[in-house]
């Protein structure tokens, strides 16, 4: 009687348990959404938006902004920060070992993700045609803040079915073409929404100038309006203005001012196109924290591209043509459009004309991420000295600047068998 | 998943067909039902004269008795029936008229039966037996009845003569024993008379053992007096398969005796009490504020992506055991850790590897440390109280800030004027002030802390029922405290208004902590225990990064006090409210029945739920300047549940007379929940306090559930009780494997001879022993599974959900599998006075998992991989010596150690390093976590200007290896020594840690050219190497952490206490059976060539898997004296 007892609670407990088996490591994950939850139409404009607010994120970000790093290392921005962080050595131009991803990864990052839209968009919800276009460009755009930023060597990797494909190096003229090609992309599919269209177009003319092909970015941009731009949007917490964020809450950085010899007069020249105005002493009680008023708030949208780029691209292409006075034409028909700036006259030298120039450009598209590449490009294509044109000399608390003029990769990057490191540090 | 699921089906049927078909040995219960009749029938018995001895007599082999006869007894009297059998059987029986119940009416009819048949039944129940004699034939006499006495005793310590409660004593080759009560005294009645071998054990104690002769109705005492051992062989310890003794281990097993060392030394927590006492385990502090929660390491580092940190199962119940990070500043977390309240803890043993811990299975690789909390024992209620109360004091030299004050030599204008400007004739120094306000009496941020606990504790039960039940209340304040002028300043800024209390000390402790825990025994075959603790505690960890600000100060005192800046002023950062609230319940059922002689089963149960509410609050207008001054809140819950399951059944066989099997089978299920909620708020209204009515609310949720479920065989052999074999396996399945991993199976072999035991004289015992065996980790939860991230979008100025790509997954994740073989031997030499154990081990953790940095080209930051492998081996040791035993003084001393040789043997193809920070790496063929820097090569001041130059530090081109994070070396020493008959204790303990090296954050950051406010950059007193470290981190080309990573090694003086026992007259006053008052002091003084801060902190913010840090500014251990009162009611 004992042993049947026993027996039978025994095969009762077997029985219960392989009816318990199959859910035994069954769990519940209701946060995870996996990615083919999102092979549908919803589903590709879910990955549209995340690439959208991926690519706001990185460029109006706030200490590993594109806005903000390349601002710092050129002469738009100042560190105010004590904090070591990474912005101080943008700033100083003093990047330590690359351990620091600057922008890089992000952009990285929103590069793949613009990808992985696109795909989704041209397979699941193709129409209208003109969202597949802004991505295309955005897309674009990450390839030329990349070229713009770092040195020569970076590869543009990509995840296929979850397996990681490695990029080539491209050296920063690639970066450049590849940009270009994706505009054209851009183009081919943005030809039912002018907004689009004309983004493309700028960002190519911009692309085109970076390669120094001054005549062929002149031609990408010539229909475009002078009234047009393209913004990011921004909202606290989902999307912040990262500049507004970290000049006027953190206090980290203020809009410089003739920073370090040649940088130049961003607050005291008083021009309506840099407003600032003083916000207090920064972290390190040391310096004058002044904020970018346009930027106004955490919502603050920041331009990406307009007409107005659009026409000095045109002008650079002048001048390079040897067209000095068409040049001074539209900077003055620009000006115009702004009250309160006088006319230019025309300065006596090429060297000076290119000054004025590059000047007009840094206070049109002040912290829109455009002086760094300026900034390199006098000195590789107008062949300035670097320490000509970046911030250099005497720093604050008794250092001094350093001589980068691009940075690195982190050293994830070593990762990719094909890297071999940066091809080249210079401009 | 379907696979391993199939794969444990198939397990789990083998198990329970084993349990069913092992169902034999039930004739064993009716022999004892025929041993229990036979006890009313009459004994046939010899003897060579009346009086004398007897013995039984073999009824077939005794012809008188086999004899067959034929007798009519229908309603005889027994005299008649004697008379009529003796007459049959051709022989006389005699016997005594009152010994016999003569006239009693009995009835027989028979054709042929034995004369012992015919016997017992007309005799039985007469309580007579029949001897057969050489001189006087047969007679019969009266049953004579079993002589039996009483034994008693009272066991000591030998060190303090306190009574030792809860000592198993044992009649040995019997099943009697007994337990000791709570004054240590024990009571075991009817023992057969007879000589016998007593002994008395006790976790913590050497052996007790006697002889002792049991006379008729007398009572024998016995009284012990035990010797302090860290472990015994034949203690017990707890086991997946139940309890076992030591000796019958092939692996080591350390054992702290929690019960007696909260009693005496300065234990504020579990960290305190698990911290130096285990070789091979090591404590690692995030800091030295109150309330934070340490790290545990158990025989190195085995994996640079999941955790290191090992299990923690109380009462058979898996305890949540993570650390979260709380407040601001550097390593400041608190934990699930010190929620147990180490005076509810009776003994703590730490399982140290895979060898020990196959058993416990997927996620027990890094060990795992087994609580067992206080149980009652059968007596008279034993009612303790205890009270203590002590101060903190913060005893760190915080190094000094300086500025070095100049002329530009151009201009004229004041300015900083570093050695490098000097040297470059920049400018001209004519000052240097120096000040750091943690060091200045006006504005240091600490004060005295206190701490005060009370709790009082009842345990007792009566035969079938015991019971202990506990509740204590404690409380801390740290030492963190506005200073005077800062309260002075912020009240003026609010009008007047008072402080908080909370913004004064903002590091405090309080937690109230209960626990109920039961057993009955069902039966003679069954008991259910029944254990409940609660938790209840709130923590406030804040304005660490105080310690920040003051050593990154400018060196002179600033309008800001000489802070880092106005922002980080005590007055600001205090006024950051950081409070955790916990509840941690941890509850467990386990039940024994044993169903027969040779089988016993097992079941717990339980649930380990911890609710933790994270309150963070700056309120508007207050705290630090900057775009929180709006006002913030943050409510952040989180719940863990975690639900045990362990069903298990051991059976055991003489396979012959000196061979014992043990066969045991089980099944093991855990489940960890994890819920996490928060909702934060920006723009308070004024006066506000939550997040309603904030300007901005945002909120989020977050679920993660895991599973392990397993079941395992384990197959014990015993030889003679020398020589013990053990072979098991345990097969896993869990969630966290990826889909194309199914079943992970770990198996486990150990031996243990004992070739030499319990003798006198110079070798006392000698034990050898080998232990082979697998465990795992398992990945993340979700680690196998690529995800999207969900979020908000600004699309055109309209808000939008959006997706993008989080993580990339990896279906081939499987388990971190290690495989650990050791061997040791255990020694016991000078009448137990020297006690050795010694331990070699050798661990290999294949599959590795990498969090595989991604390159930075895929925006994604890295996903677990299976291709690393770590090898730890190295060797422990724990030697004890008795110095001094006699009546007036005992002193004991004990050293444990460890050395450990951490190397990482592959990391994976294409994967030349993982970086943690600047300095520390892991690389193939050095240990985990280990640092590296270009070396400075030399240095000389050439010009002789007394100041080094860029070009006067010759750095290298290559990185150079400098050494490991975790120390590779540990040795402790404890002494105990107890005067006046034990009424005086007097211990200390002494802690090594070295071999590793630190990268000295706090100096690097002061000397870079941000700070600048170090010695070697602004005093020319400043030796030349220290220059040479400073130019070379500051070096434009080659910047290397060389000069600032360095030897971490310390020594501690960690603990002393002194203890008084309370004399007899008193106690009887205070109407006390006991009572002692104790003095004790901890963290005493830190002997240390580092020149950072505390080398003992590692500072790693939140990063509960990454080791390396240290050397940022955190707060160092504070120094606690306390005093304690213990009576006994």
């Amino acid at each position: 009687m004992h042993n049947l007892s026993l027996r039978a609670a025994a095969r009762f407990l077997v029985c219960s348990i392989l009816v318990c088996c199959s859910r035994l490591t069954d769990v519940d994950a209701p946060d995870l959404v996996t990615p083919d939850r999102v092979g549908n139409a919803a589903g590709a404009e879910a990955l549209r938006v995340g690439a959208i607010n991926g690519f706001a994120l990185v460029f109006g970000g706030a200490e590993n902004g594109q806005i903000t790093t390349s601002g710092a290392i050129a002469d738009e921005f100042y560190n105010a920060s004590t904090a070591v962080i990474s912005l101080a050595y943008a700033d100083i131009r003093q990047l330590p070992e690359p351990s620091t991803s600057y922008p890089y990864r992000n952009l990285q990052r929103a590069r793949l993700d613009i990808e992985r839209a696109i795909a989704a968009k041209q397979e699941f919800a193709p129409n209208p045609s003109s969202k597949i276009a802004e991505l295309f460009a955005l897309s674009a755009y990450t390839r030329d803040f990349l070229g713009e930023n770092m040195c020569s060597g970076i590869p543009l990797g990509e995840i296929v079915d979850g397996n990681l494909v490695f990029g080539e190096p491209l050296t920063t003229t690639q970066l450049f073409e590849d940009a270009v090609a994706n505009f054209d992309s851009s183009i081919t599919y943005g030809t039912d929404s002018a907004r689009f269209l004309n983004l493309a177009k700028v960002g190519k003319g911009r692309a085109l100038l970076n390669l120094g092909r001054f005549a062929e970015a002149a031609a990408a941009v010539s229909t475009v309006p002078t009234s047009y731009t393209y913004m990011t949007f921004h909202a606290p917490i989902v999307q912040p203005n990262g500049v507004f964020a970290i000049i006027n809450n953190s206090k980290w950085l203020t809009v410089a001012d003739r920073e370090g010899i040649n940088g130049l007069n961003f607050r005291s020249a008083g021009d309506p196109r840099v407003p600032t105005a003083y916000v207090g002493k920064g972290v390190d009680q040391l310096v004058d924290v002044y904020s970018f008023t346009r930027y106004g708030s955490l919502s603050a949208p920041i331009v990406l591209a307009s007409g107005i780029e659009a026409r000095l691209i045109e002008a650079e292409a002048l001048l390079k043509a040897g067209d000095a006075a068409g040049e001074l034409a539209i900077l003055n028909d620009l000006r115009a459009t702004m009250p309160g700036l006088a006319p230019l006259t025309q300065p006596a030298t090429l060297d000076q004309q290119i000054d004025q120039l590059f000047r007009e450009r840094a206070f049109w598209m002040f912290a829109t991420g455009h002086r760094h590449g300026d900034l390199r490009r006098l000195v590789r294509q107008y062949l300035r000295s670097p320490e000509a044109v970046f911030p250099t000399g005497p720093y604050k608390n008794g250092s001094t600047y350093g001589t980068d003029v691009s940075f690195p990769p982190d050293n994830t990057q070593l990762g990719n068998p094909n890297y071999k490191g940066c091809l080249s540090t210079g401009a | 998943m379907g696979h391993a699921t199939r794969s444990l089906r198939t397990i789990v049927i083998a198990v329970l067909v084993a349990h069913v078909s092992a169902g034999i040995g039930f004739a064993q219960s009716e022999t004892e039902r025929a041993e229990s009749t036979e006890y009313r029938a009459p004994r046939f018995l010899f003897a060579t004269k009346p009086g004398a001895a007897t013995r039984a007599l073999d009824i077939e082999k005794t012809p008188a008795l086999a004899r067959r006869i034929a007798v009519d007894l229908d309603g005889a009297t027994l005299a008649e029936a004697i008379e009529t059998i003796s007459a049959r059987a051709g022989f006389r029986i005699g016997y005594a008229a009152d010994a016999v119940p003569a006239e009693r009416r009995v009835r027989l009819r028979a054709e042929s039966i034995t004369v012992a048949a015919a016997l017992t039944d007309v005799l039985g129940g007469a309580g007579l037996d029949v001897v057969f004699t050489s001189s006087a034939g047969v007679v019969l006499v009266k049953r004579i009845q079993p002589q039996t006495g009483t034994l008693t005793g009272t066991v000591l310590d030998s060190a303090s003569h306190r009574p030792l409660p809860g000592v198993q004593i044992r009649l040995e080759g019997t099943s009697i024993r007994a337990v000791t009560d709570d004054s240590g005294q024990f009571r075991i009645p009817a023992v057969p008379v007879g000589r016998y071998t007593l002994t008395a054990r006790r976790i913590g104690y050497s052996l007790g053992r006697q002889s002792v002769t049991v006379t008729n109705a007398q009572e024998s005492r016995s009284d012990f007096a035990l010797l302090v051992v860290p472990t015994t062989l034949e203690d017990v310890v707890t086991t997946v398969t139940g309890a076992q003794r030591r000796v019958e281990l092939g692996n080591v097993i350390g054992t702290i005796n929690a019960d007696s060392v909260t009693r005496d030394a300065p234990i504020t927590n579990l960290t305190n009490l698990i911290n130096a006492r285990v070789p091979g385990t090591q404590v690692i502090l995030d800091n030295g504020l109150t309330g934070s929660s340490p790290r545990i390491r158990i025989r190195g580092l085995n994996s640079f992506t999941v955790s290191n940190q090992p299990l923690l199962v109380v009462d058979g119940v898996r305890v949540e055991n993570s650390t979260a990070t709380l407040g601001n500043g550097y390593g400041q977390r608190t934990g699930r850790f010190n929620d147990l309240n180490p005076e509810e803890i009776e003994s703590i043993e730490v399982v140290k590897g895979p060898s020990a811990a196959t058993l416990y299975g997927t996620d027990a690789a890094n060990g795992v440390i087994v609580v067992k909390t206080k149980r009652g024992r059968p007596g008279h209620t034993a009612t303790t109280v205890y009270a203590e109360t002590g101060i903190l004091q913060e005893v760190e030299k915080f190094p000094d800030n300086y500025y070095s004050w100049g002329t530009n030599t151009g201009t004229g204008a004041v300015q900083q004027c570093l050695l490098t400007q000097q040297a470059a004739g920049v400018c001209t120094q004519d000052s240097v002030t120096t000040f750091n306000p943690l060091n200045n009496s006006e504005t240091r941020p600490f004060g005295t802390g206190r701490r005060n606990q009370v709790g009082v504790q009842a345990s007792g039960g009566v035969d079938r029922f015991t019971y202990f039940v506990s509740g204590e209340y404690e409380g801390e304040v740290g030492v963190l405290r506005m200073p005077g002028i800062d309260q002075a300043r912020i009240s003026t800024e609010r009008g007047g208004v008072a402080i908080p209390e909370e913004q004064i000390r903002p590091n405090a402790l309080a937690r109230a902590s209960f626990r109920a825990n039961g057993g009955v025994a069902v039966g003679s075959n069954a008991d259910i225990n029944v254990a409940v603790g609660l938790v209840s505690s709130d923590v406030r960890i804040v304005g660490d990064g105080i310690i920040t600000s003051g050593v990154f100060g400018p060196g002179y005192r600033t309008p800001a006090d000489g802070w880092l800046s106005f922002l980080s002023r005590p007055g600001e950062a205090f006024a950051l409210r950081n409070t955790e609230s916990v509840d941690h319940y941890i509850s467990s059922v386990s039940g024994n029945w044993r169903p027969a002689s040779w089988l016993s089963t097992r079941m717990t149960t339980g649930l380990d739920f911890s609710s933790s509410f994270l309150d963070g609050l700056q309120r508007r207008d207050e705290g630090p300047l900057g775009a929180n001054r709006v006002g913030t809140r943050l409510n952040l819950k989180t719940n863990v549940s975690q639900y045990s399951a362990d069903l298990g059944a051991s059976a055991s066989f003489n396979l012959r007379p000196s061979v014992v099997s043990r066969t045991s089978t089980g099944l093991q299920y855990n489940r960890r929940l994890q819920q996490v909620t928060s909702a934060s708020g920006t723009g308070l209204p004024p006066g506000s306090e939550t997040v309603t009515g904030a300007a901005v609310v945002t909120g989020s949720e977050q679920t993660v559930e895991s599973v392990v479920a397993g079941a395992y065989v384990e197959e014990a052999l015993s030889l003679r009780e020398r020589l013990f074999l053990t072979a098991a396996v345990r097969a896993d399945g869990a969630t966290a494997f990826g889909k194309n991993f199914s079943t992970a199976a770990y198996p486990k072999l150990s031996l243990s001879w004992l070739t030499v035991d319990q003798q006198p004289g110079f070798l006392n015992s000698l034990r050898l022993r080998a232990a082979y065996g697998a465990s795992g980790v398992q990945p993340a939860s979700t680690a196998a599974l690529p995800t999207l991230i969900l979020g908000a979008g600004i699309v055109d100025g309209v808000s939008i959900s959006g997706a993008r790509l989080q993580t990339t997954g990896n279906p081939d994740l499987r388990p971190e599998r290690q495989t650990e073989y050791e061997n040791g031997a255990d020694i016991e030499l000078f009448d137990h006075r020297v006690r050795l154990e010694a331990t070699y081990y050798n661990r290999l953790s294949h599959d590795a998992l990498v969090d595989r940095p991604l390159p930075s080209e895929f925006g994604i930051l890295s996903r677990q991989e299976n291709i690393g492998s770590v090898r730890n081996k190295g060797y422990e040791g724990l030697l004890s010596l008795t110095l001094l035993n006699n009546n007036q003084m005992t002193w004991d001393l004990s050293f444990n150690g460890s050395v450990n040789h951490n190397k990482l043997e592959k990391i994976g193809a294409g994967i030349p390093f993982v970086g943690v920070n600047p300095t520390t790496r892991n690389v193939e063929g050095y240990p985990l976590f280990s640092a590296f820097a270009l070396p400075i090569l030399g240095y000389a001041d050439r010009d002789g200007n007394g100041i080094l130059e860029d070009s006067e530090v010759q750095i290298g081109d290559t990185l150079v290896f400098i050494g490991q994070s975790l120390p590779p070396r540990q040795l402790t020493m404890s002494s105990s020594l107890s005067l006046l008959q034990g009424r005086v204790r007097i211990g200390t303990q002494f802690d090594y840690r070295g071999g590793q090296v630190l990268t000295n954050y706090t100096g690097i950051n002061r000397c870079s050219a941000i700070l600048a406010d170090c010695a070697e950059v602004n005093l020319r007193t400043a030796s030349l190497a220290d220059q040479a470290a400073a130019i070379a981190y500051n070096s434009r080309t080659k910047k290397t952490y060389y000069g600032y990573t360095v030897s971490g090694a310390f020594t501690r003086w960690r603990e002393l206490s002194l203890t008084y026992q309370l004399p007899e007259g008193l106690l009887r006053s205070l109407k006390s059976t006991r009572a002692s008052i104790t003095l004790t002091g901890r963290n005493l003084h830190l002997f240390t060539k580092y020149r950072g801060l505390d080398p003992e902190t590692n500072d790693a913010v939140g990063l509960s898997t990454v080791e390396g840090y240290g050397g940022n500014p955190t707060s160092p251990p504070v120094r606690y004296w306390l005093f304690r009162i213990n009576l006994g009611l």
